[in-house]
């Protein structure tokens, strides 16, 4: 073995005979005795001709010689280190499973994420005060209203009224007459409720720099959080100068500003 | 490992093996040589009348009839419309509720369906682009556009005629049938049309052509 | 053959552990072992599932009168009927066949939805499409359902009258454009035997009236 290893000079025959192969011996622990010594110099002497090429000898007797005394047989460890091992074996092989699912899971998660939600900068507008985006103006009051009769709702769910006005600043946001999208309100939690909206009065081309226009949309939450929801939308960058049917193409979609501005107002 | 040589008697020479082997070659090489094989000719479809029933795996379908059938104005100011109209009795054999389709506009789209009417690939003669097809399911004489399992619906193709068309002696249409398999690149298994490429296209394969002669004088 | 000539005391004595006690018997044994391995493989196989079974939605089974919560949003079917005519503000429409009307309340857990139209699945796993002669208007589909809000509405079925026992009802929302694994559907037993099937089919209301009033 040894000898085989680097040794490329030997003889063929001596590099056969010396046994290819690593001993199948397990690396002896440390608590044991160190075995005895082998002959690793001078190589061992060419095999006879018509010998067995076979490392190890023949068996011939049922019964094989006892171990040396003092030495314990490798690879039969005590049955204690055993069955320690295969426990490991066993957790290791649970970990695995788990980690290997984990990991699965939470790349589809990310996948998920990733088409499922927008991309989104968060704007917090203070009480009363109004939010900008994209050079358009935005304010927006929540009001408890009347219900409407006929409703189906009973007294569990309060109505609110949602006002959203919006006034172009600068020349160059005034076609930018796209409607909001995702109004709705947030409890603290994170719940959310949509809004309808009924009324809208603007024009559908170019809006008039410094003039106000209002829109107007109802909702309905639960009587418990009508207190604490908040107002949030994402300003659309639609533009109505785009041409139709541009819209679907990807280069044009790529131009456009990208909404990722959320406003949300504060109560 | 080795055995002792200069052992026992000598072991036999394998001949069998390579002889086969060499016999395979030549005759895949010979085969080769002479053009390779080809797949057998495709059956002619079935030609199909009035009155037949044809399985299409998803549906059995019953080729009622063709007709004109004019449509009486509703006002004074409307016009009278005419239809030339192809009915069918389709039961839907599969699992679930399927929508009646519509035939392929373009023919490089015919393979690609699911649905009943998907699988009229062709029609002819053929009429305008603005004359139709309209295609629509009767229940107790009220449209709709569902095909449900296991139930026998009446199934309306109908192409609209101008004010002095004439209407065709016959109409033909080639139809295709559909099969539950897995999908090209898709492992999951769904309903869809038989197709056989040509030409590096997959075409539906075409399991009866169907002939009706046009009936007119259906009044509405 | 010197190298391992020094090592052969060990050698033999190491086979010596395992042949020792009766080569034959535990031989027979591993091979036991490793049959009832291939077997346990092979029967595992079976249990794999199918690429449709892969991909289908995650089923909350419930009865009828019980709120099952799928995760997403909750539904409770209240009550159905069986009728021979549909009457809407437009028109009344009649079939050869039943109406089978579901009345069902749902509310969501975050977020507002719009529950997609139910299917109807037989004893025999077919699966009936809500039918399409009733505006989707007029059903619960059009209605948002939000957290904490219950809302209530209809579903409206046309289906042959012997499909009626052992059927189910099952809600989810309308298909979306992102494909995603494992959407969450709501599976209500009708708890219809034979007997009430046949009960129920015998006697449908002649005209079920949406029009609002």
């Amino acid at each position: 073995m040894s000898t085989s290893d680097g040794d490329w000079f030997s003889p063929r025959t001596n590099r056969r005979g010396g046994g290819s192969w690593p001993p199948l011996t397990p690396p002896p622990a440390r608590s044991r005795e160190p075995r005895p010594d082998q002959q690793v110099w001078p190589p061992a002497a060419p095999e006879a001709p018509g010998g067995t090429t076979q490392p190890l000898p023949a068996v011939t007797d049922a019964t094989p010689p006892p171990p040396p005394p003092g030495v314990p047989t490798p690879g039969a460890p005590p049955p204690a280190r055993r069955r320690g091992r295969a426990l490991l074996v066993a957790a290791a092989a649970v970990v695995l499973a788990c980690a290997a699912v984990a990991v699965h899971t939470y790349d589809g998660y990310l996948f998920y994420e990733k088409i499922a939600t927008d991309e989104t900068r968060l704007v917090s507008v203070a009480p009363g005060q109004a939010g900008k985006a994209y050079g358009i103006e935005w304010k927006a009051t929540v009001a408890p209203t009347r219900p409407p009769a006929g409703n189906k709702h009973g007294d569990s769910v309060a109505w609110l009224k949602v006002e959203i006005s919006k006034k172009v600043l600068d020349q160059g946001s005034a076609t930018m007459t796209g409607d909001p999208g995702e109004v709705q309100l947030q409890d603290r939690s994170g719940r959310t409720w949509t809004v309808e909206f009924q009324s809208h009065d603007q024009p559908t081309d170019r809006l008039e720099v410094g003039r106000e226009y209002l829109m107007e949309g109802l909702a309905i939450v639960p009587v418990r959080v009508v207190d604490e929801v908040e107002l949030s939308f994402r300003p659309s960058t639609y533009r109505s100068d785009t041409p139709t049917e541009d819209l679907f193409k990807r280069d044009t979609v790529a131009a456009l500003e990208r909404n990722v501005d959320v406003l949300r107002f504060r109560r | 490992m080795t055995e002792p040589s200069g052992g026992r008697d000598k072991p036999r020479r394998p001949v069998a093996v390579p002889a086969l082997a060499l016999v395979a070659v030549t005759v895949i090489g010979v085969t080769a040589l002479l053009g390779g094989l080809d797949e057998a000719p495709d059956p002619p479809p079935q030609q199909l009348g009035p009155g037949s029933v044809l399985d299409q795996g998803r549906y059995s379908t019953r080729f009622v009839e063709s007709r004109v059938r004019v449509e009486k104005a509703e006002s004074r100011f409307a016009e009278h419309k005419r239809f030339v109209e192809l009915v069918f009795d389709v039961t839907n054999l599969g699992d679930e509720t399927t929508p009646v389709g519509l035939p392929p506009a373009k023919p490089e789209h015919s393979g690609l369906g699911v649905s009943f009417a998907d699988s009229l690939v062709k029609i002819t003669p053929e009429f305008s682009e603005d004359a139709g097809p309209f295609v629509f399911a009767l229940s107790k004489d009220d449209e709709t556009r569902q095909l449900h399992p296991g139930v026998t619906t009446k199934v309306i193709v109908r192409y609209r005629l101008e004010d002095t068309e004439q209407p065709p002696e016959k109409m033909t249409l080639d139809v295709a049938a559909f099969r539950y398999a897995a999908g090209f690149q898709d492992p999951t298994e769904r309903w869809g049309m038989i197709t056989k490429p040509v030409g590096g296209r997959s075409v539906p394969e075409v399991k009866a052509r169907v002939t009706l002669p046009v009936r007119e004088g259906a009044g509405a | 053959m010197t190298a391992t000539e020094q090592r052969s005391p060990e050698v033999p004595a190491r086979r010596g552990g395992r042949t020792g006690r009766g080569g034959r018997a535990s031989r027979l044994l591993n091979g036991i072992v490793g049959l009832l391995l291939v077997g346990g493989a092979i029967g595992l196989q079976t249990l794999r599932l199918s690429e449709n079974d892969y991909t289908a939605p995650l089923t909350y089974v419930g009865d009828k009168g019980e709120d099952v919560d799928a995760g997403r949003f909750t539904i409770r079917l209240n009550s159905f009927a069986a009728a021979k005519a549909i009457r809407s503000s437009s028109e009344t429409i009649a079939t050869d066949h039943l109406f089978l009307v579901v009345n069902v309340s749902a509310k969501s857990s975050l977020k507002p939805y719009h529950l997609g139209q139910p299917a109807l699945l037989t004893g025999d796993g077919r699966r009936f499409a809500a039918t399409d002669r009733v505006d989707s208007g007029s059903t619960l589909a059009a209605t948002w359902v939000q957290p904490d809000i219950w809302v209530t509405g209809s579903f409206f079925f046309e289906v042959p009258a012997p499909v009626l026992p052992g059927a189910r009802v099952v809600f989810g929302l309308p298909p979306s454009v992102v494909v995603e694994p494992y959407r969450p559907e709501v599976e209500v037993d009708l708890g219809l035997d034979e007997a009430a099937a046949r009960k129920l089919a015998a006697a449908p209301q002649d005209v079920y009236s949406i029009v609002k009033k």
